[in-house]
């Protein structure tokens, strides 16, 4: 590497290096290189900004302090993907233990669980239509089972292969293909009262 | 077929993941079955719906607290981690798969030939020779480097450069137009001045023009490269399994690929037999390409390989459809001029690209240090599923031979022409001429009922829509109804009977 170099200009995995042996600069350039996908992934795994930004916290701090057991052979994206997954599926298990906080209500009554509802607005512009479409799409992933959503996310929403999701799940290569399967066909029928909005 | 089986193919078939056999028979079955028929659509339907969610983009605080983490390394957030070991299940299997899928290629394709080489007599003529030239050229210029047949041969190049500033160049560099480049480096050994050596495999012919031209605007790069081997953190992208070179097998100079001082293994027989035939490469003596995998389905950018001074960073198609030509491009940096450098793509087994040269060339010139030359790249895949090209980048001045896989990631089978995203404005358009629109638009079909009477459509959309959808706000803005008939569909006054 050329001695002028800035961290900017360096590959991954030298980023990566760097970063293993306390190089800051290094383990920043690798989050911004990285944050946002493990935003987007965690958004739409627990359903609120409030969540995601939390989760991706946990994530890089995990990152930060697992780094030296990362071995440079297996790829870097693969093992961020299993932390954010770990990290997601904690606070979802947490969240079914924990009921009673989800139904806390706030001074007016609503639900505090719904003043971090997710704000599609903030999401980039479309059509009222359109806007509805991805709202009832995004709840309606909320609502799948953990496994369903998490290759619905990974698959279609991360465009992960087949091969990849297999490695960051851990789980074969067959059965990825089949729940993906019915991953789908579970969030075809949590919109079944909307399908008409499909058929335009 | 049971429908039950098929519901269960349903989303392999739309993945292009079915076997031959087993799509025709799951076709065969949606012919004749309707239900299916409907849940093939409806589950189209939500696919599509999927990949048109948006990228939403993290608040800006967030971005700021990741930077504290390294100083706090503390919780933040909504729950409390007890410290959990991430075990890395060894990947290897699967990464060095993908690594040495690529180290292969290069193998069966014999190095330099696989692509569109340079030039022949200008990579031979910037090399230095094999060993027997390198001693050779070690010594003319009086510099004492006996070690040079080892691994630091890389170190010992920059050094005797750098004593044969003004010497060799002129020389060389004759019509260059005296570009006073001191410590040109390994490009320039001043044998290349003397006659031919026949110890080299692929003799040096006199120089020409392009050559002298290609060597003379050799930039001052000699002070930036690192006479140290790179650091070992560049393992992990580069495959080459070659670490210490045999004594008779020379690397190219320190911006070479760095595998020949990674530790890796070094008894590589059969590399090293390739190396050691000569004559089947242009230029025996370049190391073998380092090799890297990029994924890149949403747009990345990398350094490519190790030590250059190059980066890359890849779109890949924004509308990722199966079945037509859409555009990726590659944007290419240098952190210094570079008077030629080479990049071909390839695509993976489904994936076809067009109008690349041969070999796949799609770039062949010098490059600016801070500008950046964006190359265009237009690709079929020829179905669904996961699709990669292969980029190399060759280069003499630095010599550079790198290769990068990238990940274009998941290509879908095409949208349905009811899905596929129109967006028009229409001014007191007749309705007749804003449907045709939409079917030009999409390949919908569709006609409109004769007793439809002559109307106006006003309608601005502000952004792509669905054609289905499009179509049934034209019809509604004209006091009509869409009516399906078994192939098309009919723009119907509201008011009529069925």
């Amino acid at each position: 590497m050329a001695p002028h170099d800035g961290p900017a200009n360096r590959s991954e995995p030298v980023l990566i290096e760097a970063a293993q042996e306390g190089d800051r600069e290094a383990f920043d350039s690798l989050v911004e290189g990285h944050y946002r996908s493990v935003y987007n992934t965690s958004y739409r795994m627990l359903g609120t900004p409030g969540d995601a930004s939390d989760a991706t916290q946990a994530v890089f701090v995990r990152v930060w302090e697992a780094l030296s057991s990362f071995r440079g052979d297996a790829s870097f994206s693969t093992w961020l993907y299993r932390i954010t997954m770990n990290v997601c599926l904690d606070e979802i298990r947490r969240r079914k233990n924990q009921p009673l906080s989800l139904t806390e209500e706030d001074d007016e009554g609503e639900p505090a669980a719904e003043r971090d509802m997710p704000d599609v607005s903030d999401e980039p512009s479309r059509t009222a239509e359109q806007r509805d479409l991805q709202r009832l799409v995004h709840e309606a992933i909320a609502r799948l089972s953990e496994d369903f959503r998490t290759v619905i996310v990974l698959y279609d929403l991360r465009g992960l292969s087949y091969q990849e999701i297999s490695d960051v799940l851990d789980i074969p290569l067959g059965t990825v293909k089949s729940r993906l399967n019915r991953a789908r066909q579970a969030l075809r029928d949590e919109m079944e009262p909307h399908m008409e909005l499909f058929d335009g | 077929m049971t429908c039950e089986e098929c519901r269960e193919k349903l989303s392999d078939l739309i993945e292009g993941e079915l076997p031959p056999e087993s799509e025709r028979e799951l076709r065969a079955h949606l012919s004749a079955c309707e239900d299916c028929a409907r849940a093939l659509d409806e589950l189209r339907a939500v696919v599509s719906a999927l990949h048109r969610l948006p990228e939403v983009e993290p608040p800006t605080e967030l971005r700021q607290a990741l930077r504290r983490i390294p100083d706090a390394s503390q919780q933040t957030g909504l729950w409390r981690e007890t410290r959990r070991v991430v075990t890395v299940v060894a990947a290897a299997a699967a990464a060095m798969l993908l690594v040495w899928t690529g180290y292969d290629y290069y193998q069966s394709e014999q190095g330099m030939r696989a692509i569109a080489p340079l030039d022949n007599a200008v990579v031979e003529r910037v090399a230095p020779p094999s060993d027997a030239g390198m001693e050779e050229v070690v010594e003319s210029p009086g510099e004492a480097s006996p070690d040079t047949t080892e691994d630091d041969s890389e170190a010992a190049v920059p050094e005797y450069d750098a004593g044969e500033p003004a010497a060799s160049e002129e020389e060389v560099a004759a019509d260059a137009g005296g570009d006073s480049a001191p410590a040109v480096e390994h490009r320039e050994p001043p044998a290349r001045a003397r006659e031919p050596r026949d110890a080299v495999a692929s003799s040096d012919t006199a120089p020409t023009p392009e050559t002298d031209t290609a060597e003379g605007e050799v930039p001052g790069t000699g002070g930036g490269r690192p006479a140290t081997p790179p650091p070992s953190g560049a393992a992990t992208e580069t495959v080459s399994p070659r670490a210490t070179q045999p004594d008779h097998l020379q690397p190219r100079g320190p911006t070479g690929p760095s595998d020949s001082v990674r530790s890796a293994p070094s008894d590589d027989a059969p590399e090293v037999a390739t190396e050691d035939a000569a004559p089947r490469y242009s230029t025996p003596s370049l190391a073998a390409p380092s090799a890297a995998y990029l994924e890149a389905s949403e747009g990345a950018s990398t350094r490519i390989g190790d030590g250059t001074p190059f980066t890359v960073a890849v779109r890949p198609p924004h509308e990722k459809v199966a079945g037509t030509i859409v555009p990726a491009t590659i944007a290419l940096e240098t952190e210094q001029d570079v008077a030629r450098a080479q990049v071909a793509v390839t695509g993976s087994e489904d994936l076809e690209l067009i109008g690349s040269g041969p070999n796949g060339l799609i770039f062949d010139g010098p490059l600016t240090a801070g500008q950046e030359t964006v190359l265009s790249v237009r690709m079929m895949a020829r179905k669904a599923g996961e699709q990669r090209i292969t980029m190399r980048l060759q280069s003499t001045d630095p010599i550079v031979d790198t290769r990068l896989d990238v990940g274009m990631g998941h290509f879908h089978e095409p949208v349905p022409p009811d899905e596929r995203l129109v967006q028009f404005h229409f001014v007191g358009t007749p309705i007749r001429d804003a449907v045709n629109a939409i079917v030009r638009e999409s390949g919908m079909r569709v006609t409109v009922d004769e007793n439809v009477r002559e109307a106006t459509v006003t309608l601005r959309m502000e952004d792509a829509i669905p054609a289905r959808a499009a179509l049934r706000m034209i019809a509604e803005a004209a006091g009509c109804r869409l009516v399906e008939t078994e192939d098309h569909l009919v723009v119907k006054r509201a008011d009529e009977e069925q």
